[in-house]
């Protein structure tokens, strides 16, 4: 568990201004970064809405940051169109969160715990589910729900056990 | 003053250049761009610079790995057309490129991707007169072996028989699409299937009876063509059907899909023979979860001599490697004629020998597969891995072999002792 403290502001598809990293003591976060061309991240979109409907439901927000460099709004819009995502899409130029939350590939999810309106302790870091078991190997279906459950355990108070699975996908290429 | 000697010791070798745009593009070129262009079956195009550089270290990482270009007949087997291997060298050079940056002079001049072959100006042209969804998941059908897999019949509207030579099929959902296998269809069976499925298509495989789907050619992901070489021809009967087959993979969307086939007429050819498959496999899988290392063969005697110029392999991705071979008579050792030592169902194929192969009568043909079903296998379709009971009378794992007998008496007997065995496999999975 990581204590931080760090406030960019993003801008999502329809420009509205979002600080994921800012909240109300005790508020969780889910972030979950994307790619518009990463294939494993695209297929894990129906569940990333689904697992995005209910933890909205318990009161958790969650945003899907897309981490290149060079993204426009209009791609990222028609994206979430396709992909029937209806969370806040946000665009990450600058790696801002990336960096913040040390995120490496897509998808990753992440999840917040705010202890301060301007610092919180990541509770879950890893990957979406098992849909994929590695570059190129879609399994028929998802047995594991790795981020629902790791919400499912926060939204509890608890602290979600350390995932097993690490998130792999396609990389965030850091430098320009 | 140890340090400067050790220095001193160091032969002063050349450190070898680091690669250029200019040195790696055309390596890209031929191996990647095929499928990696505008509107192709790969989810991103690698035409310029800037479309391999912002994704340099994914691509290095599967570079490294060997997950491409995928390609799955291993070093020993025959010779075919469209190898996509990529010679080591070729590699490291990538690699190293990559490592490096991905470094490139201003305005680095962009790849063209390959041209498409033009159609014969005779082709017949046949579309799925009704669009198909391709569901953004996995549907629970009920059938767990049966799932992303839908068969379509286009009929071919022909009161006479034509012979063909080859066919294209143009998917209108290519990142999704893993193959579409053909059945040319006399006997309406297809039409038969479809009346009894409401919806578009029909949910079952595309073999029809003893036929195996793809014994009239098909598609793969970045080979939409299937052409037979001079001296072979296939029939699509008259007043008959296509009946594909597709294998879909879902991308978290759903996807229209309203495919095209072209069929090309073949010249008038007197001596042309028709091709016919002669399938060597295994019809029943029992393997308990967790097993790795489950190998199952068969044997077919080929009871007359047949060409063979194509080779179609199928399995589920429980199974890790398989491997064709032929004892021909007389030989002492095996001919290997098919080696996949990594097998990846998406990747399937019909690999095209670059020389049809002469086997004798009496040649054995042997067909092996090893199969794991335990979670060390990063294909297998199930986490946790589940006990597998799977069956397919055309074999749930095989060997098709696409060619002809020297004439038609010999073509017939090799289809009936293929079929003779297919039943024979059956029986003993209808009665272990």
């Amino acid at each position: 568990m990581t204590a931080c403290s760090s406030t960019p502001t993003l801008q999502d598809a329809k420009g509205i201004q979002h600080t994921p990293l800012q909240g109300e003591p005790g508020e969780l976060v889910a972030v979950v970064f994307s790619s518009t061309d990463c294939p494993i991240a695209n297929a894990m979109a129906p569940d990333i809405e689904r697992t995005h409907k209910e933890a909205v439901e318990s009161g958790v927000r969650f945003y899907l940051v897309h981490a290149r460099r060079d993204l426009t709004p209009e791609p990222v819009s028609t994206h979430a169109t396709k992909y029937a995502l209806t969370m806040p899409v946000l665009v990450d130029r600058d790696h801002a969160l990336v960096d913040a939350l040390d995120a490496s590939v897509t998808p990753e999810a992440v999840v917040l715990r705010f202890t301060t309106p301007d610092s919180y302790e990541i509770v879950y870091q890893g990957s979406v589910n098992n849909l994929y078991s590695s570059v190129g190997n879609r399994r028929k279906e998802i047995s594991e729900h790795h981020l629902r459950d790791a919400i499912r355990t926060a939204a509890t108070g608890a602290t979600p056990a350390p995932n097993q699975r690490k998130a792999f996908g396609c990389y965030i290429e850091r430098d320009p | 003053m140890i340090l400067p000697l050790i220095l001193l010791a160091v032969p002063n070798t050349p450190q070898a250049p680091i690669p250029q745009w200019s040195d790696v593009s055309p390596i890209i070129q031929q191996h990647c761009t095929g499928c990696h262009a505008d509107d192709g079956p790969a989810p991103f195009p690698f035409l310029t610079h800037q479309d391999i550089a912002r994704r340099r270290s994914f691509v290095a990482k599967v570079l490294r790995e060997e997950l491409m270009p995928p390609w799955l007949p291993g070093d020993s087997s025959l010779p075919v057309h469209g190898d996509r291997s990529m010679p080591q060298a070729d590699r490291a050079m990538l690699i190293q490129w990559l490592e490096a940056g991905a470094p490139a002079a201003d305005n680095p001049a962009d790849i063209t991707p390959p041209a498409s072959t033009p159609l014969p100006e005779d082709a017949i042209t046949l579309k799925m007169s009704e669009p198909f969804t391709i569901p953004p998941e996995t549907e629970d059908n009920g059938h767990r072996y049966h799932q992303d897999t839908w068969s379509f019949v286009l009929p071919i509207c022909s009161t006479d028989p034509i012979r063909l030579r080859g066919l294209q099929w143009d998917t209108s959902a290519p990142e999704n699409l893993h193959t579409a296998t053909i059945l040319l269809d006399g006997e309406g069976r297809g039409t038969d299937r479809d009346g009894y499925d409401p919806r578009v298509g029909y949910e079952r495989d595309g073999d029809l009876n003893r036929d195996v789907s793809g014994t009239h050619g098909g598609a793969s992901v970045g080979t939409s063509r299937f052409m037979l070489p001079d001296g072979f021809h296939m029939t699509a009967p008259a007043e008959g059907d296509v009946v594909a087959e597709l294998r879909y993979r879902p991308s978290g969307r759903p996807v229209p899909l309203q495919d095209t086939i072209h069929l090309f007429p073949a010249p008038d050819d007197p001596d042309s023979r028709e091709i016919i498959a002669a399938v060597t496999g295994v019809n029943l899988f029992v393997i308990e979860a967790g097993e790795s290392n489950h190998r199952a063969t068969d044997t077919l005697l080929l009871p007359a001599a047949m060409d063979v110029i194509a080779i179609l392999p199928r399995a589920r991705n429980e199974c890790r490697s398989m491997r064709l071979t032929a004892l021909l008579p007389e030989a002492e050792d095996d001919l290997v004629i098919m080696d996949i030592p990594q097998w990846d169902m998406h990747w399937r194929s019909h690999f095209m020998l670059r020389e049809p192969l002469h086997l004798p009568a009496g040649t054995r043909l042997q067909s092996t597969f090893i199969m794991d079903n335990s979670k060390d296998n990063p294909r297998n379709p199930f986490d946790p891995p589940q006990d597998m009971r799977h069956g397919r009378r055309t074999g749930a794992a095989s060997f098709t072999l696409l060619g002809a007998g020297l004439d038609e008496s010999g073509s017939r007997s090799i289809v009936e002792m293929s079929n003779g065995r297919m039943d024979r496999r059956g029986h003993r999975q209808r009665h272990p």
